[in-house]
């Protein structure tokens, strides 16, 4: 089930884009912000039909806790407009994060991203979300999308 | 033990198709793998070169720049399909969607009135560029789930997930609709050649009865002036063209011609054992395994 996104929620998460990977608001414009369970935001279609009851629309775009958390989907779609805060990973660290496996990165290869939620790329591929700490990084890539890659 | 079609299957079918022989053989043959590309994410041009670049021999379609066909199995372990840039679906299910081509363009509201696992409504996203809304309806909870996964996994945003039985779906109306039926799945025996030792001829009355029942009501969801596309992934002409002829006596429906360049089809039959139907079926259209090498399909173009 979802509903309308509280207008706190919904500058939160924008606000949260913006600062930390320069994602700017008008990207996401002609869209609208709903809200489902445990505090999920979810960027879906302008218009639905009020005597529909949606069991959810369009995407999960992050969930809003102690901080916010983008989600992998989003950070897939809008990834080649992410100018910071990424990680760019060498091709046995990608085949591993596919794999849903935690990663340790060189000092070198973090370069000035600070500690957080982070994008992960390998070539200009944008792979998905890590949470970064220190030289580690925590898988976040949901279960059901972890495959052995072969081919990349 | 070689595989065989069935004898009541084949004296059947053998009425219904040009070339009874091939179409046997065809349906022996296990079908070529394919994927489309998805533009939401991809462009043909890029992902055609790091297919080439794995060794994984792909070939682009005549009639879709974005379907390409390979022989080899690990499209599913490539990191294009990881990434949604590819999304990997049978031939002709890619058909229905391109009918509507020109009117996803505008449309503001779809239906998609049973479309779960969703290779359709992720098709018709990026053919409408995530613009406007599309209603992606399936009555199956447990379906829902992986119907959700293919969206996301794509990168829709235009899309509304209701779990409805569709002949209790609210009254509202769309400017287009798709109802890709649930049906018998003769034309994907292809996939799985042993089901078709199950292949029994008291299963046509029941779906088609259902059939029934879906269209009429796809049809009232329908605007004025509004395009509803049916397809099933079938061959028995109870489930395909007696179910339009029976939409075309209950409703004001009218038909338009299916045609997709470069992709052969055949027309849709006007006679079947003991019936004749509306003249106008005509205009729908069977895809054969024999002539495009894929599975079988049946497509048919309504306007109200
Ligand atoms: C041929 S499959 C659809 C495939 C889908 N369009 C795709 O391309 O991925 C038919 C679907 O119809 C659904 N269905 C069957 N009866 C239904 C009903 N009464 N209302 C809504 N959906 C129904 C089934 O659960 C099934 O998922």
């Amino acid at each position: 089930m979802i509903e309308p996104c509280s207008a706190n929620d919904k500058s939160l998460t924008l606000e949260y884009l913006e600062r930390r990977y320069g994602l700017a608001p008008e990207l996401l414009a002609d869209f609208e912000f709903y809200a489902s369970a445990n505090g999920r935001v979810i960027l879906g279609p302008k218009q639905i039909d009020p005597c529909l009851s949606p069991d959810t629309a369009g995407l999960l775009i992050a969930r809003i806790g102690n901080t916010v958390k983008p989600s992998t989907n989003l950070l897939q779609l809008v990834g080649a407009l992410i100018l910071r805060n990424f990680v760019a990973l060498e091709r046995e660290n990608a085949v591993r994060y596919i794999k849903g496996l935690d990663l340790e990165v060189a000092a070198t290869e973090i370069g000035d991203t600070t500690e957080g939620y982070v994008l992960l790329k390998y070539l200009t591929f944008p792979l998905g979300c890590g949470l970064l700490q220190g030289t580690h990084i925590k898988n976040m890539l949901p279960k059901a999308k972890r495959i052995d890659v072969r081919f990349l | 033990m070689t595989l065989e079609v069935p004898a009541a299957f084949a004296e059947r079918y053998a009425q219904l198709v040009d070339d009874a022989p091939a179409f046997f053989e065809a349906m022996l043959t296990p079908l070529p793998k394919s994927f489309r590309v998805n533009t939401l994410k991809a462009t043909a041009e890029t992902v055609a070169p790091r297919f080439a670049e794995y060794g994984i021999g792909i070939k682009q379609t005549a009639w879709y720049s974005d379907a390409f066909v390979s022989d080899n199995p690990a499209l599913g372990s490539t990191l294009e399909h990881f990434l949604g840039a590819i999304y990997i679906q049978e031939l002709t299910s890619m058909l229905p969607p391109l009918l509507i081509r020109s009117e996803l363009q505008t449309a503001a509201t779809v239906l998609d009135a049973c479309a779960a696992p969703g290779s359709k409504t992720t098709q018709l996203s990026a053919l409408m560029n995530n613009r406007g809304t599309i209603v992606a309806n399936d009555v199956e909870y447990e379906r829902i789930k992986p119907l959700k996964f293919n969206l996301e996994r794509s990168g829709t945003l235009n899309a509304v997930v209701t779990n409805y039985d569709l002949r209790s779906f609210p009254q509202m109306s769309f400017e287009v609709a798709l109802l890709d039926a649930p049906c018998t799945s003769e034309g994907i025996f292809r996939k799985n050649p042993r089901q078709m030792l199950s292949w029994s001829p008291k299963r046509f009355a029941p779906s088609a009865h259902r059939q029934k029942q879906l269209i009429l009501k796809t049809f009232d969801l329908l605007a004025d002036g509004g395009t509803l596309i049916y397809s099933t992934c079938t061959f028995a002409p109870e489930e395909n063209e007696a179910v339009i002829d029976y939409l075309l006596n209950e409703r004001p429906a009218e038909l338009e011609q299916v045609k997709i360049p470069n992709f052969r089809l055949m027309p849709g039959i006007t006679t079947w054992q003991n019936q004749t139907f509306d003249e106008r079926v005509s205009m729908t259209a069977r895809a054969l395994p024999h002539h495009n090498d894929t599975g079988g399909f049946f497509l048919a173009r309504i306007r109200k």
